[in-house]
């Protein structure tokens, strides 16, 4: 039987910037663990999963809480962001409607208030709500270390259920997200397992942009979580959707496709039904609201 | 209608305030000094020998105190009825993942837990029964406790073995009429099998107990305990103490759900405390809750209805199996109180029930809010919509034409009385609007409405005692040992105390959460303690009065008095009266008998019953009503299940404290709701409990409820004669219901009738798929 306990002792260091951050982490390598919200770590340190010396907290770096715009790249969302400050933003719900709506989703108030996205992402969880909203929307991440920065899109990032290509000296510092072309709009639909504040049993996002003046659609992305070991882009019915004059009936295809791809484990018999309600959903409401996007998010 | 002051009236909880700034004191914020903590090592096994138990790594550690092996253990059993339990596991064989097996105080939990860890135990594994019905069949693959027959019966109450089937532990029959000739002048015969699951309580509080042995040699435990003179008498006999020498304190409790009724953590504390020379506390942790704090017993329900064409109920016969894991505990007794809620609500003229309660390799089940109650509601009310269905008859009207009517006898022989289950069903039904379409369904989801009603009873026989003190200055105390674990009874009581003396409630003083001061209560438990309370109060508080009276007669020279406000007068002339501070000198001692002590005992009426057939004139103290009416939605592409709307009416007899009441009603709804939707605890196949967390073991949240605006709670009042002020039970009332009322609402909107507990959307898409309803 495994308990929930008090945390193990562990030191505690404050970082002030991504530099000294990344100085403990190499130094100290396979002892340490960064602290973000906490909202995962302290209850696997709890479970004694993870049981390290140091525990470094970002907190006080600036810069990594913030969302910006970031010129042609796109929009700039800080590591240490939390859910309830992108759910809440009106920018990311007309623009980038999927995240807004997966982050609104995670857990209760307390947890939006502290967990973060970047959390959300290294921790890697296969029903990562944020993870197919930002594979959608095509994110790339910043990962830093002491020997500098590399440029890594979310597709490549997971490398298993909560593991990622992380190295155990390196950090996660900003997760851009282009902005979607021409008339176009997201959506992200799930169901929980159980309640409704619970963990998602399927989770879909989908993310397109439509040909100007017709129901074309020019490009779309979809991501799932708690369907394979990671999070994954639905790539198959993305393709069997791109380029094509969008309908009920296309889409109903699309989303039988997607869920040929996912790979549940348990459940698998409803949640592989449960990918094609889920996609079938996110993308019909990604359409309409492309459709109904006059001027587009691409400013 | 007598005119009441305080009765009746939702006056303001005495233990609000404290609870809500955070101030009361619950079990674990007691302190004691030197205290030590304890964890328990439990088996990894469903079924083992243990060969050997080697603590000497565990012993060696720092800060380890003392070390408990079943070794140190006295061969007395810790359950209720029937001697198969022992503090660790019972004749070194484990007999459920979980079962304790070895025991640790150290100067810190962390300690404790690490040298649990470091005790080496051997075991030899041997093969386990999981099922229920695998373990009742007759070549069962596993007998549980091959010693069964020798085990001693602890209790009165009767426990039957079935010679055939060597994991039963009890058995109940009732039998009334001839089922065969009631199938026989049947025009319609339903049979079906329904089954419940495992679900655990989630008290926000775990099981809590500090022990100390005090420098005389005498037992002082403080403990989260629902049922503090139980927990005392055990303890007395495992430790071989005199129980004048066991104290048992207790402070506030968070929740009860009859999961602390039973002794789970208190003698491993006790014999550690007594093995370390120290006080040790002991809490289980979240994990020990959802594996070993109690589970609701599942039960497997085969039954056969016959009706007649006309709706008329003629015969149901009902084979009840409870899978109860590995000890008896309550598990013996829920076979009998079962039938109660078969027989409490309708006209059954031929009925046969025949329940068995089974061990098997998994942990302990137990007392879970209803007591078996919610359990054997579950088939049934499916049962009587299905009969309508196939009647082609209203099943509101189906239920009504079979509801029992006041003075009639019930299946198990009782008469009936103060039965308000028709109001409760009258009030719901028109308030859900029963008839008319549901609300109007929006894109996949399909909205329908079910009803259904239950009863629960509180327990005859069992007694309650209460010691009323006057203090000079007219201040009322009642020693009392019922707990407060949330549902008000602390508040409860003290008005009827004030109603006694015509004062307000802050007049009167409660004392309670101390053996050597408070009397003997059967329990905090079975919906029994404001019906037994309130009649001992009202003895105690008319002894009181005598005394009083006796004093005040000479002075006011009359003998008829009566007392109000502090003040005892004449009746035929209130005008004659004195204050009841002149009664005592200025040093604050009564002019007589030194003190003025009333003592109020009360004792259900109860009757013995027929071993062969069940029958008796009274075998439950009384019975509380309940109508459940509710509106879902169910999506056609997912399976998901919305309640839209709530109504529950509960007949209580007499609100005493109607938010308090509304309270219970409202609480244990959504625990039904729970139970219907969501609650099951799942093993993997090891025996092992997979979901023992609360992200994995999901109960209902406000976000799971009806909105405020589309729930409503109804009290109903049908007096019961020998409750106080017509007063029955409420606690346990309010979730026996829900799940088939929700149950028949998913059929009604989407025609798929889910039998087995939980109404999960899967499988409710599943069954949709199947039958090609999608
Ligand atoms: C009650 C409850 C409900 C929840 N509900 C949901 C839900 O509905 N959906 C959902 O997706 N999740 C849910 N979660 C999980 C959790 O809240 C989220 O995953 C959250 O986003 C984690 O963020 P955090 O800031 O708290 O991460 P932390 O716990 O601080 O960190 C998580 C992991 O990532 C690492 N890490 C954090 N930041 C960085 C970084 N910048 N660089 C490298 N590594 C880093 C940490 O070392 C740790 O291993 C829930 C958790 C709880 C307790």
């Amino acid at each position: 039987m495994t308990y929930i306990r008090r945390l193990p002792s562990f030191e505690y260091v404050s970082a002030s910037t991504v530099k000294e951050a990344c100085a403990v982490l190499s130094n100290n390598k396979g002892k340490v663990k960064i602290l973000a919200g906490g909202t995962d770590l302290l209850v696997q340190m709890k479970e004694r999963k993870v049981v390290p010396e140091y525990v470094i907290g970002l907190k006080q770096i600036s810069g990594l809480n913030k969302i910006e715009e970031n010129g042609k790249a796109g929009l700039r969302i800080g590591t240490l962001v939390t859910h309830h400050e992108i759910a809440r933003s009106p920018q990311m719900q007309e623009n980038f409607t999927c995240l807004a709506k997966a982050c609104e989703k995670i857990g209760t108030p307390q947890v939006r208030n502290l967990g973060t996205i970047g959390g959300n992402l290294c921790n890697a969880g296969p029903s990562a709500d944020s993870a197919p909203a930002l594979l959608a929307l095509g994110a790339v991440l910043t990962l830093q270390t002491g020997r500098g920065e590399r440029q890594v899109p979310l597709e490549k990032f997971f490398t298993g259920p909560f593991s990622t290509i992380l190295e155990e000296d390196e950090l996660l510092t900003f997760i851009t997200i282009p902005h979607l072309k021409g008339k176009s709009g997201s959506a992200y639909h799930y169901l929980t397992k159980r309640t409704a504040v619970d963990e998602t049993l399927v989770g879909a996002a989908a993310a397109l942009s439509l040909k100007a003046g017709d129901d074309v659609c020019e490009d779309v992305k979809i991501g799932l979580c708690s369907v394979a070991p990671t999070p994954i882009r639905a790539l198959k019915a993305e393709s069997k959707l791109k380029g094509k004059k969008l309908t009920d009936g296309l889409i109903e295809e699309a989303s039988r496709i997607a869920s040929g791809e996912s790979r549940p484990r348990s459940w698998a018999e409803y949640r592989r039904d449960m990918v094609a309600v889920m996609v079938k959903r996110a993308v019909t409401e990604a359409w309409h609201r492309a459709a109904a996007n006059k001027k587009g998010s691409g400013k | 209608m007598e005119d009441f002051k305080v009765i009746g009236k939702s006056v303001v909880r005495l233990d609000a305030l404290e609870k809500v700034t955070g101030k009361a004191r619950y079990s674990a914020d007691f302190r004691v000094e030197g205290m030590l903590h304890a964890s328990v090592l439990r088996s990894p096994h469903a079924s083992a020998r243990i060969l050997g138990i080697d603590t000497s790594k565990a012993e060696r550690l720092p800060g380890v105190r003392a070390v408990l092996t079943p070794d140190d253990v006295p061969p007395v059993s810790i359950s209720p009825h029937l001697g198969d339990q022992y503090i660790l596991c019972l004749d070194n064989f484990v007999r459920c993942v979980g079962d304790p097996v070895a025991a640790v105080a150290a100067d810190t939990v962390e300690i404790a837990e690490d040298a649990v860890k470091l005790i080496k135990v051997e075991y030899e594994e041997l093969p386990a029964v999981f099922d229920g019905e695998e373990a009742f069949a007759k070549d069962q693959p596993v007998v549980v406790h091959p010693d069964l027959p020798s085990y001693k019966v602890l209790t009165g109450m009767p426990i039957r073995l079935d010679p055939e089937r060597a994991n039963v532990c009890q058995t109940y029959k009732v039998r009334s009429g001839d089922v065969e000739r009631g199938f026989k002048e049947a025009d319609l015969v339903v049979e079906n099998k329904y089954t419940t699951v495992r679900m655990q309580h989630c008290q926000l509080e775990p099981h809590v107990v500090v022990a100390w042995f005090e420098p005389d040699g005498n037992l002082t435990v403080m403990s989260s305990n629902q049922m503090v003179y139980d927990l005392k008498s055990v303890l007395s006999k495992v430790l071989k103490l005199s129980p004048s020498r066991v104290r048992v304190l207790s402070s506030y409790i968070g929740g009860g759900y009859g999961g602390k009724g039973g002794v789970r953590a208190e003698p491993i504390a006790a014999l550690l405390a007594r093995k370390a020379g120290k006080p040790v506390s002991l809490i289980f942790t979240r994990e020990e809750m959802f594996v070993f704090g109690g589970h609701r017993v599942p039960y497997s329900i085969d039954i056969k209805d016959g009706v007649k064409k006309d709706g008329t109920l003629t015969a149901r016969e009902m084979r009840v199996i409870l899978a109860i894991g590995l000890y008896s505990e309550k598990g013996v007794l829920i076979a009998r109180r079962a039938a109660a809620g078969a027989v409490g609500t309708y006209r059954v003229p031929n009925f046969k029930l025949d329940s068995y309660s089974v061990y098997t390799n998994l942990p302990m089940t137990g007392a879970l809010r209803g007591f078996g109650c919610p359990e054997i509601q579950w088939p049934i009310e499916q049962q009587m919509d299905i009969i309508a269905e196939k009647l082609g008859m209203d099943p509101l009207e189906l239920r009504i034409k079979n509801i029992l009517n006041e003075g009639e006898k019930d299946a198990s022989g009782m008469v009936t009385r103060s039965i308000g289950v028709r109001e409760c069903l009258d009030k719901v039904s028109s308030w859900i609007g029963w008839g008319e379409k549901p609300v109007r369904p929006v894109g996949p989801w399909k909205t329908g409405k079910g009803i259904a009603i239950g009863n629960k009873s509180v327990i005859a026989g069992s007694t309650t005692v209460v010691i009323v003190k006057v203090w000079p200055d007219g201040v009322i105390e009642l020693r009392y040992s019922a707990v407060e674990l949330g549902q008000g009874i602390k508040t409860t009581l003290a008005q009827i105390t004030a109603e006694q003396f015509g004062i307000p409630v802050e007049q009167v003083r409660m004392v309670s959460g101390d053996t050597d001061i408070c009397p003997f209560d059967f329990g905090t438990v079975a919906s029994r303690s404001l019906v037994h309370y309130g009649n001992a109060i009202v003895i105690a508080c008319d002894d009181a009065k005598q005394q009083l009276y006796k004093m005040a007669a000479p002075k006011l020279g009359a003998w008829d008095l009566d007392t109000r406000e502090g003040r005892i007068f004449v009746k035929e002339a209130p005008e004659k009266s004195l204050k009841i501070t002149e009664l005592f000198t200025p040093m604050g001692v009564p002019l007589e008998g030194g003190e003025v002590l009333g003592k109020g005992a009360f004792t259900g009426s109860s009757a013995r019953e027929d071993p062969e057939t069940g029958q008796s004139e009274r075998s439950v103290f009384s019975y509380s009503h309940i109508a459940n009416a509710v509106e879902v939605g169910v999506n056609t592409e997912t399976g998901e299940i919305k309640l839209l709307r709530s109504g529950i009416a509960c007949d209580v007899g007499k609100a005493i404290n109607p938010l308090i009441v509304e309270g219970q009603i409202e609480g244990g709804d959504s625990m039904g709701v729970g139970s219907a939707l969501y609650e099951e605890i799942v093993f993997n196949s090891s025996g092992g409990v997979v979901n023992s967390k609360f992200t994995d073991y999901r109960i209902p949240m406000a976000t799971d409820m009806p909105l405020i605006s589309n729930s409503k709670t109804i009290i109903v009042e049908v007096a019961e004669p020998e409750g106080p002020f017509g007063a029955k039970g409420v606690g346990e009332l309010s979730l026996v219901s829900t799940a088939p009322a929700i149950a028949n609402a998913v059929y009604n909107a989407v025609g798929i009738r889910v039998k087995d507990l939980p109404i999960t959307k899967e499988k409710v898409l599943t069954a949709m798929r199947k039958s090609g309803k999608v």
